[in-house]
Parts: structure tokens; sequence; C-alpha cells
């Protein structure tokens, strides 16, 4: 036992599942809970929300009287720009199609790396070669209803 | 949606041309020069989604455009009823409207996102077919009247199932339970498919299904269709009696579909987009591949559309408020 | 021998060259969609359906069924090669398969894939054609208690797919059953945890969870590790397995194969539960348990045949009753009525040539998906030495293709990324999220199943003890619990003493 608080990976992980099932609880109290013969849809939400604080807290109890791995560091560049290739390719697909999507989230993708996009022709390689693969896989072959080029109407 | 670059500058140029001449005479003139798409409110699979096919083959083979079916299942139809709303009012995205959509959902739905009188205007109508009422062969009643003397005699004991409030198939056998004064338990399932298993293993007695789920399944001799809910009977399975005769006038339901567009669309697009579909719609091949859906063609011009769907929005209202159901 | 005719018949139908032609197209097309990761049979059928209006309906629905079983086969190779199910049954195949793929084992892994579902898709057809009455009894005796029993069996045995702290395996399962609830309340029709979102009204989608959670992440840790230059893939290894990994996974595609022909007959959960309970019962069964997890062959070799067999004999409720038993069958169903054949209990009567027909057209489409899939796996093996700054935008765009066109929407796509920073999150914190996963999937089933059985038998709770086979599914899930809480009890004593 250490005398001083560490956010150890039981520590933040049964905080989370606590936080997560008082959360869950307080929504689940807009839904009819039913009777014990007949369940409304708020008694499921109740009981397992009830399972994770109960849970969340025994884990945070152990994590602070026992012993409990320490958090690996996080690596922020890899989770930004993964994520963000993903969110643009959610959002400019619609309005400007496939083609421009592609190239944009391609770059965007390669960001995550150091030095991986200023590899400027294989980038562009990449990028084009994954469009061209939209076109004809994806929408040519398997006719896929997705837009190829910005919707200009 | 594919374009070459070339139609891209083509569509451009006429934007521009039209958005100067302050008209949409050129659009319409026209029409189409690009593709379409047909959305439907269900995943693939259902009748919506063949019929969307369907006019998908023929709109692409006439105009020579693609006409893309893109499926947006959803919160009842309403998820893709509100795209087809929020697109461009130019006859491009077309919607397959059925019940809810069109009729049910603002009655039922406290929250629309969209009007379907206001924002959506029906370019024609494409088929429709009754409900029916099956029930189990565990259940040995072999008429409606008999079925109904059965539960009166056990009350509290059967069970009828339904895939879902607000939906068509609960609305309509709610109406029958009402107007038959049964008492007897609901069982929501998810979807027909699972009602049929429960039927087949007698876990309930009877649910309003959709034909063509329904009449394989009673040929197979493994329901019994007791009533199609309709005044006549329906043309293509004259042996079933309908509601009307078994003395249920009102429970009148049909499963229908037309083809929707924004409200906004030029007048003269909505109707050639009609007179288009509903060619297709009577041709013999179109009708041989809806009779294998149980359904029957009811294409025409948009006012027979607006017609009919007035007609069922008349026809519901009073149901879904009579029944009290509401969805959040 | 009147089956022996049937089966003739069905041969003198699916060997000639124009139906043999399709069941080829069928099969190819479905492999190449199983491999691309979240482009489903789904939507692949429904874009093909206004092609096949114009072939023969035996050709067309020869070919459909080939899409639909050779998506199977091809499921596996995402899983295993990078780690991203494209499908639930899909997911165990994760836990060992891609761990074999990171110790160079991946040709292993997939030969073994490829072979077993060989194994259990014959099996499958041979079941569909000789015992479909026995196994359609087992589906009739499952009523809505029994499905009730059997979801809280598979809950319970979530556990067993996790290698750690137990507590926090429990409590993902219920961060799973949390999220499987979200959604419209089919009973009352209340909108549950959907915030306001008419996207979240059917749901999070199974695809954006998936991938997020396993495959999402997995890139993120990948690029990580790269960036802290440890844990490199080791070198490949030999494609075909080793004498010693034959003997183990062997056995376990035959039990696998076995469960799987079982629970595929059960419309709506079975399917799932096929990969799932197998992977568990080979974990039980093995006398070392703790290699699962870490590249054990046989927690490959299971589940594949398993989902094998089981989209074999998921035909059976479809072709005797007329109940499609998942969404791609349904849609199979709807494209047999387009062509004027109404799927239902008539069929095999009514239309010999064609029931018997697709039904040997799946003997010789399996054959087939064998020998176009053996000399791929070496391909597949090679796209992993390309270099990962190319590979993962790569993955990275074919996921999102594949997400969006699930429902054209971009509200999924964004689920994916949501769900691919939590994925992270939970690997740093050592939770495991297979059996979150698993309880996201039987929840939803568990609770309306649950609730259905109470408005059936009018509030008595009794109905799960009456009826024999819910019964015993209810005594199987307490002694699993037993089984993994005792020990478990035991060892945080022995911990508590020993401080």
């Amino acid at each position: 036992m250490n005398g001083r608080l560490k956010p150890t990976q039981d520590l933040v992980a049964g905080l989370f599942f606590l936080l997560l099932g008082i959360g869950a609880l307080i929504i689940a109290y807009n839904y009819a809970p039913g009777t014990a013969s007949r369940f409304g849809p708020g008694m499921a939400p109740r009981v397992f929300s009830w399972c994770l604080i109960v849970g969340g807290a025994l884990i945070v109890g152990r994590a602070i009287l026992g012993r409990s791995d320490a958090i690996e560091r996080l690596s922020f560049r890899p989770i930004f720009w993964v994520t963000l290739a993903i969110v643009v390719f959610g959002l400019v697909l619609p309005p400007f199609g496939l083609v421009i999507t592609t190239l944009i989230c391609a770059v965007i993708a390669r960001m995550a790396e150091p030095g991986l996009v200023q590899k400027w022709t294989e980038t562009a390689i990449v990028a084009v070669v994954l469009a061209l693969l939209g076109i004809f896989a994806f929408v040519r072959a398997l006719e896929l209803p997705i837009p190829l080029w910005p919707d200009l109407s | 949606m594919r374009r070459t670059s070339l139609d891209c500058v083509r569509a451009f140029v006429l934007v521009v041309a039209a958005t100067l001449l302050a008209g949409t005479a050129v659009a319409q003139d026209n029409f189409p020069n690009r593709a379409l798409r047909i959305v439907v409110p269900f995943p693939p699979g259902g009748p919506n989604d063949v019929l969307a096919r369907l006019v998908s083959d023929h709109l692409s083979k006439v105009w020579g455009q693609p006409a893309v079916v893109e499926n947006r299942p959803g919160g009842g139809g309403n998820l893709a009823a509100d795209l087809v709303v929020k697109a461009p009012a130019d006859g491009y995205t077309l919607l397959i409207g059925a019940t809810g959509i069109m009729a049910v959902n603002q009655f039922v739905y406290k929250n629309l996102p969209y009007s379907s009188s206001r924002d959506l205007v029906a370019a024609t109508m494409l088929a429709h077919a009754p409900l029916i009422l099956t029930v189990g062969t565990h259940v040995t009643a072999t008429t409606l009247a008999d079925y109904v003397a059965f539960v009166k005699a056990n009350p509290g004991k059967r069970n009828w199932a339904h895939p879902g409030v607000g939906t068509s198939p609960q609305l309509a056998a709610a109406t029958f339970v009402a107007r038959a004064g049964l008492d007897m338990a609901s069982i929501p399932y998810r979807g027909t498919t699972a009602i049929v298993d429960a039927q087949l293993k007698g876990e309930i007695d009877w649910t309003m299904d959709v034909m063509h789920s329904a009449i394989p399944l009673h040929r197979g001799g493994k329901v019994r269709a007791l009533a199609v809910t309709a005044k006549q009977r329906w043309p293509l399975f004259p042996e079933i009696p309908s509601m009307a005769e078994a003395g249920y006038p009102d429970v009148d339901a049909a499963a229908w579909f037309c083809i929707a567009v924004h409200a906004g669309t030029p007048r003269p697009i909505v109707e050639r987009l009609g007179a288009e579909i509903a060619r297709g719609m009577k041709s013999e091949d179109s009708k041989q591949r809806l009779a294998s859906f149980g359904m029957l063609d009811i294409s025409g011009t948009p006012d027979e559309a607006r017609r009919y769907i007035d007609a069922q929005i008349a026809y519901w209202r009073p149901i879904v408020e009579g029944l009290k159901i509401t969805v959040e | 021998m009147e089956l022996f005719d049937n089966l003739a018949l069905g041969f003198s139908v699916a060997l000639t060259w124009q139906n043999l032609l399709f069941c080829m197209i069928g099969v190819l097309i479905g492999t190449l969609i199983g491999v691309l990761p979240g482009i489903g049979p789904v939507a692949t059928i429904a874009m093909l359906l206004p092609i096949t209006f114009y072939a023969p309906p035996i050709a067309a629905i020869i070919m459909l069924a080939g899409i639909y079983y050779g998506a199977q086969y091809g499921g596996s190779t995402t899983s295993i090669l990078v780690n991203m199910p494209g499908e639930a049954s899909a997911v165990v195949t994760c836990l060992d398969g891609y761990p074999m793929a990171r110790m160079g084992r991946a040709g292993a892994a997939l030969t073994v894939a490829a072979v077993g579902s060989l194994f259990a898709g014959i099996v499958g057809t041979l079941a569909l054609a000789f015992f479909t009455s026995p196994l359609l009894a087992v589906a009739n005796s499952f009523g809505s208690p029994e499905y009730c029993s059997l979801m809280a069996l598979g809950l319970a045995a979530s556990v067993v797919l996790a290698q750690g702290s137990i507590l926090k395996a429990t409590m993902m399962i219920f961060v799973g059953m949390l999220l499987g609830l979200v959604g419209t309340d089919v009973q009352s029709a209340t909108l549950r945890y959907t915030f306001g979102l008419p996207e979240l009204s059917d749901g999070i989608g199974f695809v954006s969870v998936a991938m997020g959670l396993f495959g999402m992440s997995e890139i993120i840790l990948n690029l990580e590790r790269r960036l802290r230059q440890q844990g490199v893939i080791a070198k490949i290894g030999s494609l075909f397995p080793s004498r010693e990994e034959w003997r183990r996974a062997i056995p376990a595609s035959a039990r696998g194969t076995g469960l799987g022909a079982l629970l595929g007959v059960l419309p709506g959960g079975g399917a799932v539960m096929s990969s799932f309970a197998s992977y568990a019962l080979e974990k039980r069964v093995s006398k070392t348990p703790e290699r699962f997890g870490n590249g054990a062959i046989e927690g490959v070799a299971g589940p594949e045949a398993a989902n094998n067999a089981g989209a074999q004999t998921s035909f059976i409720p479809l072709l005797i009753l007329g109940i499609p038993s998942n969404a791609v069958l349904a849609l199979l169903a709807g494209a047999m009525m387009i062509h004027g054949v109404a799927p239902g209990p008539q069929i095999a009567s009514s239309k010999p040539e064609l029931f018997w027909g697709v039904i040997a057209s799946m003997f010789m489409g399996n054959v087939m998906l064998v020998i176009i899939n053996l000399p791929l796996i070496g391909l597949w093996v090679r796209l992993l030495k390309i270099p990962y700054g190319i590979l993962f935008p790569a993955i990275l765009f074919f996921c999102c293709v594949g997400v969006y066109t699930l429902n054209n929407s971009w509200f999924d796509v964004l689920a994916t990324a949501f769900f691919g920073i939590l994925g992270y999150m939970f690997r740093k914190l050592g939770c495991e999220m297979a059996p979150l996963l698993m309880a996201y999937v039987l929840a939803p089933l568990f609770e309306e199943n649950l609730r259905r059985s109470m408005l059936l038998s009018r509030g008595d709770a009794m109905v799960f003890i009456d009826r024999p086979v819910s019964a015993g599914l209810i005594a199987a899930t307490i002694i699993l619990i037993l089984i993994v809480i005792l020990p478990n009890f035991r060892k945080t004593r022995e911990v508590a003493f020993k401080e």
C-alpha cells in the first residue's frame, strides 16, 4: 500500500465505470421502471447502471488498497490524426464526393507518423491509388451508392 | 451517383444558367440530365426495397441515367424522409413513401423534423395490398367469428403479436381488438419474421401479417388466414374473407407505397416522374413481380396519389388518436 | 432411396455449365466482399438484385446464396490480418487470429480457417440435406423463455473471453449491455440513451462499434509502437500449419462444426452465438487455457468452423418455414419472391429442382471456395509486408467506405472514430473489449426475450424453470458463474493473506 494516489489502470477504469454507471442511472430515471412482472423500459438500464456503480466502486477500492499496473504513456499524435482522418471522411464525403475526400484523408492519415507525409511522392501515390480504387472497385464494380464528385446542383 | 467530370461541368453551367434566368424552364426541359437517387426508408429485402429497384431499373433504362437505390433505415422511416426534405427540390431525389411516413407518423411521433403534407408531394402511387389476419395452426377456429367466440370464452389468456408500437399492423390489429371487445395481451416482437416464428411454435395466436410473408405459410398449411383487412376480398386471393364480411368494416388497413419528392419540386417535373414511373409499373413484368408479393399496381397521376393519401390520413388520424399511441 | 434421388436431381441442376458459372461468380464476389472490411453481403446482394432480374431464378438464387456463404469464408481474413471484425461472428477470430499474425503465423491461421470452413461447410450442407427435421425440432423447442436463458448463458460466458481481471471484464459486460440498449425500446417505443439524435433511434451500428474498438484502436496502437520502435511484427513463417498445429486444430474444427450446425438453426441470435460459444468451449476443454488470446490455433479453428456450419444450417428455417434468420437471408427471401418463388413450407415439394439444386450447389460452392482461397492466402500474407505507412491509410480508407455504405450515413463513420478513441483508452486501462462486444450484441436480445417471456407467462418467473430446455440452460449459466467466481475468490483471499 502506498501513500500517494497514482492514476493506475484500475483506478481510472474503476472511476470510469463508476461515473458511467451514475450518468446512466440518472438518465434511466426518465424511463418507466414498470413492475416486477411487467418490466418497463427503465428496468434494465437501472439494473445495469447499479451493477456498474457497485463494480466500479469495488475496482476503485481495490486500486487504492492494493496494487495496480501503471498506465502506459499515451501518444496523442496518432490518436489525433487517425481520428481526424475518419471524422473528415464522414463529414466531407456527402457534399464533396469520394475522390476529393480520399485525397484529403490520405494526407491527414499520413500525418499520424512523423516524417511520413513529407515523403510527398509516396503520399501522392497512396492518395491517388486509393482514389482510383474507390472509383473502380467500389463505385464502378460493386455499384455502391457513393457520390464520386461534388454535388454542384 | 456516377458522373464524369464533363457531366459535372455541364450540370454546373446548367445551374448557373438556370439561376441567371431566374426560372427553372431550362432545367425542366432536359430533366433528368444526371443520376437520380431513390431513398428507401427500410433495409434491403422488403417490398419497399423491391419496388425501389423495379422503379430504378425502369427509369435508368428509359432515361439513360442511373437511378441509384439508397437504403436509409431508421426511426420508422423518419430518417429517410428527413433526408429527402433536406435535399434540393429538383426532382432528383425520390422517396419510397408508405403508410408510416406519409400518413401515420405525424400522429404517432411527437417531434418530427418534417411534415409530410407540407414538405413532401407524391408523384404517383405504386402498389398496395391489405394485411392478413393469420392464426397459428394450434388455434382450432376456422372463421374469425369462431375465434372471437373462443377468446371471449377464455378472457385474458390468449396473446396476439405485432412488430412494434405505431406500425400499421399494430394499429390495425389494435383497432380490431377494440372493435371486437377482446381481452387479450399484445406481445411485441422485433420484425414480422420473429412473429411468424413464434406463431409456428404456438407462442401467440394471431397477428396482422403482410401478404408476401403470410400467403406462402397459409398455402403450406403452417398458418390459417382468417381475413384480409379490407372492405372487399382481395382479387389475388379471393378464397380469404374480408374484414367487412366478418363484421368489422372499420378494419381497413392496407400496406401501400408511393413515390414522393420534395414539395418544392417544379410541377412539370413531378408530373413527368409520375407519368414515367406509372408507365413502368403497368408493364406486364412489373405486374408479375408485384403479384408475387401479393400486391396490385395503383400507379397514376400526382392528383390521384394526393386523393389516396388524404383518404388514408383521414382514416388513420381518429384511429391513432383513439388508441392514444405516441412515440417521443 | 428418395433422398438420393433428390440429391441426384439437385446435382443434375447444379452441375449445368450455367449454374456452375453463377455459383462461381457468387462465391468469388462473396470472397471479395468478405475480405473488404465493413462491406457486408447485405449491401452487395441488394446492389446485385436488379441484375438477377434477367437471370433464371435457380441461377440467381444459387449465385446470391454463394455470396452469402462466400462472405463467411472471406470474413476471417481481415480479422486475422489487421484485427478488423466485419461482423459479430468474426470478433472471436480476432482474439487469437491476430496474435497469430503478429507472431508470423498468419498463413497458418488462414489455412486452418479455410480448411476448417470447407469441412464445416460440407457437414453443414449435409445437415441441411439429411437432418432438417431433427434440427427443426431443436429450433421449435426454443420459445422466448429458452432464448432468454440462452442469452443469459451467453452473457455469463462472455467473461470466459477475457484473460485478465474478471471484475473488470464483468464491468465491460455491463458497459456493453448499456450500449446495446441504445435506441428504441420495442415494447414501449421509448427512446433510450439517444440524446435527441435520430441516428441513434435504431441503436448504434455493430460495425461502427466493432471496427472502432478493435480495428481503429489497433491502428493507433500500432502507430504508437512504431513511434517507440517496439513490438515489430515477427517475420512471416511457413504458410502451412505445423503438425502440432493441425493436431490442435482438427478436433477444435470438428467441435465447432457440431456447435455451429446446431445453433445456426435458431433464428435471431443463433448464428451470433455459434462462433462465440465454440471459442468458450475450446477454452474450457483446453488443458492450456492460458494460451488463448495469445495465438492459440484452436481459438481460430473452432469459431471459424462454427460460423460456416451455422451459415449453411441457417438456410433450414428459410427453406423449410420461410423464416429468414438474419438480414442477409431476409434479402435472399426477397430475391426469391422477385423471381416468383415464395420461400416456405411447400417449396421442397412444389419446386424440388430449385430446392435440391441450391443445396447441391452449396457442395460445389464450398469446394470452389477452398480452391479460390488457399492460393490467395499467400497473397494476403504478403500484404503484411507492405510498409505500414502505406498499409494503414489503405485500411482506414476501406473501413471508412465500408462503414459509410452500411446505411449511407456519415453518422456511422463518426461513431467509428468515437469508438476508436474509446477502444484505445480501454486498452490503456487493461480492459478487454471482446466481452463488451458480445454483451452489446446479446443484451438487447436478452432483455427483449426476458420481458416477452414475462408478458407471455403473465408475470410468472417460474416459466424459466418449468420448461426443461430453459431450465437446463439456466443450470449451465449458474454452474458457469460458479466456476468463474470460486477460484477467483480463493485467489483474492490468498492475495489478501499474503499482504
